[in-house]
């Protein structure tokens, strides 16, 4: 038997087997026999053909089904032989056979790309945080007394502390009433800094019965389209507010702060960890980036399709039936997933690597120190998460993950940014 | 239609086959001679004996909503020949 290899590209292999036709023999023969107790032919009883007979008659078509366990077989003991792993699934493509003559195929595989791990200690990252400010604390004590206010019937609006019911009609394009868009009802808080300040503006010093016409352009995504309403007036209320004060805070806490000073502290303590989790989040995701970046190896197709799959499986699971809604185009999508999904193959192969290297392993008494710390956090039984952690392959992978991400923290340089720019804490 | 109507490929007559006889379906008015002619002629071989038999037509039962209904198969007739020491047929070369 003649094997050659061929290196398509640093992922695509082809292997090339040439078996004679004495090679062959042996399976054929195997073949006949174990077709013979099966074939009926007239004339003979059950499994009683002649086996000359058998290969007169169904030699070909035996031969021709033989060849497909022999090319499955042969190539799975050369990958076995040659240490080969194969990733996706493999393809016989150019069988070249006809009874009587030699066999020749052609298989067509990945393999993971051989490279090298990079020095990682010299990757520098900055890593955006964010202190609480008196703004965002004030915020968020607004916010409170917004929740928290009482509504008083008022005759006419008069500053921004009012809440205001109408209904509300869109004019067409010709500048006729649309009937059917028509809302009934609708609650306006001229605080509320979604609402469109045309609106705001125009409801200021309205009484209830006054009808108001607005118009302004309402960004929507990528585009603006221009609103032309009718606004009638039919309710209005004057919002008090409760003042910042210690009986807030009480209130607010259930008791559990006695200060405005203590609710405060709390604010600013929220807020600092929210801010830390979003930082280190930025931080994680620009740190991978940087490593991937480091490499320039081409990723396996059928990997980058496996991860595609993945995020596809994650869409189904998140629909109430468990299929992808109607008109998904899946085409499209798996167009539009590739960037991001030959991203995450080239990670999954550097993270593997990269455990490998570390020798990141997750002992029993570690699993039992992480079970015991979660068990706590979330309130779950440790018995139960011990057992998930110790038969759910996924969980055993992230823990390793989540060391492998301490080890690479502990090691790149990182430099500090403070800022005030949220846009810094969203993750690419 | 010709003296040979088709070769009998059987459990006993593939045993048959060791001892180069052979067997054949053929034309009901067809004499030993006119067998013997045949089969050296179409399979190019010297046939040293034929032996005919008439086999006798099975009993086919039916059973319809006019109740039961009989008929038969018609009869035919076989031939065996025997060919000259060394010499063989391939039917499946044939068939």
């Amino acid at each position: 038997m003649e094997v050659t290899i061929n290196t398509v590209s640093d992922c695509d292999r082809e292997m090339l087997v040439n078996m004679t036709q004495d090679e062959l023999q042996p399976h054929f023969e195997k073949a006949y026999r174990e077709a013979a107790p099966n074939l009926e032919i007239k004339g003979f009883r059950k499994g009683k053909v002649p086996m000359h007979i058998i290969k007169k008659m169904f030699g070909a078509s035996i031969e021709y089904q033989t060849i497909e366990e022999i090319t499955n077989d042969t190539f799975r003991k050369e990958i076995e032989t040659r240490n080969i792993n194969p990733i996706g699934t493999p393809t016989i493509i150019n069988i070249d056979f006809k009874p009587g003559t030699p066999l020749s195929f052609k298989v067509k595989y990945e393999v993971k790309p051989d490279f090298e791990l990079k020095d990682y200690r010299s990757i520098a990252v900055e890593k955006y945080v964010h202190k609480a400010n008196e703004t965002e604390i004030q915020s968020e004590i607004e916010r409170l007394q917004q929740i928290n206010a009482a509504n008083e019937d008022a005759p006419k609006v008069d500053g921004d502390n009012f809440a205001v019911t109408v209904d509300m009609i869109d004019y067409d394009e010709q500048g006729k009433l649309l009937a059917s868009s028509k809302r009934n009802g609708m609650r306006i808080s001229l605080k509320e800094k979604q609402t469109e300040q045309e609106i705001k503006d125009a409801l200021q010093g309205v009484a209830v019965g006054d009808v108001k016409e607005v118009q302004f352009e309402h960004q929507h995504g990528d585009h603006t389209h221009k609103v032309h309403l009718q606004i009638t007036v039919k309710k209005i209320e004057k919002v008090i507010l409760p003042s910042a004060d210690d009986a807030l805070a009480k209130k607010v806490s259930n008791d559990k702060f006695q200060t405005i000073e203590e609710l405060k502290q709390n604010i600013t303590k929220d807020l600092n960890e929210f801010w830390a989790d979003r930082s280190e989040r930025r931080f994680e995701s620009d740190l991978l980036n940087e490593i991937v970046k480091q490499y320039d190896f081409a990723v396996p197709e059928s990997l980058v399709q496996s991860v595609i799959d993945t995020y596809i499986d994650d869409a189904k699971s998140q629909q109430p039936n468990r299929q992808l809604p109607k008109g998904f185009d899946e085409k499209k999508y798996r167009d539009s997933a590739r960037g991001t999904a030959v991203w995450q193959a080239k990670w999954l192969l550097i993270k593997e690597q990269f455990i490998t290297k570390e020798k990141i392993e997750i002992s029993d008494a570690e699993i039992e120190k992480i079970a015991e710390e979660e068990s706590t956090k979330l309130n779950i039984d440790k018995a139960r998460l011990l057992n998930f952690y110790k038969t759910s392959e996924n969980a055993l992978e992230r823990l390793k993950y989540n060391r492998l991400i301490d080890i690479l923290k502990q090691n790149i340089k990182i430099k500090e940014v403070e800022t005030d720019d949220y846009s810094k804490f969203a993750v690419n | 239609m010709g003296i040979l109507i088709q070769p009998l490929l059987t459990e006993k007559m593939t045993e048959l086959a060791a001892t180069r006889q052979y067997a054949f379906r053929v034309d009901q008015a067809a004499n030993k001679i006119e067998i013997a002619r045949a089969v050296e002629k179409k399979f190019n071989v010297n046939v040293t004996s034929v032996r005919t038999l008439i086999v006798k037509g099975k009993i086919k039962t039916q059973l319809t909503r006019r109740g039961r209904v009989e008929g038969r198969k018609g009869d035919w007739k076989k031939a065996i020949v025997t060919l000259k020491d060394g010499q063989t047929i391939d039917f499946l070369a044939t068939v």
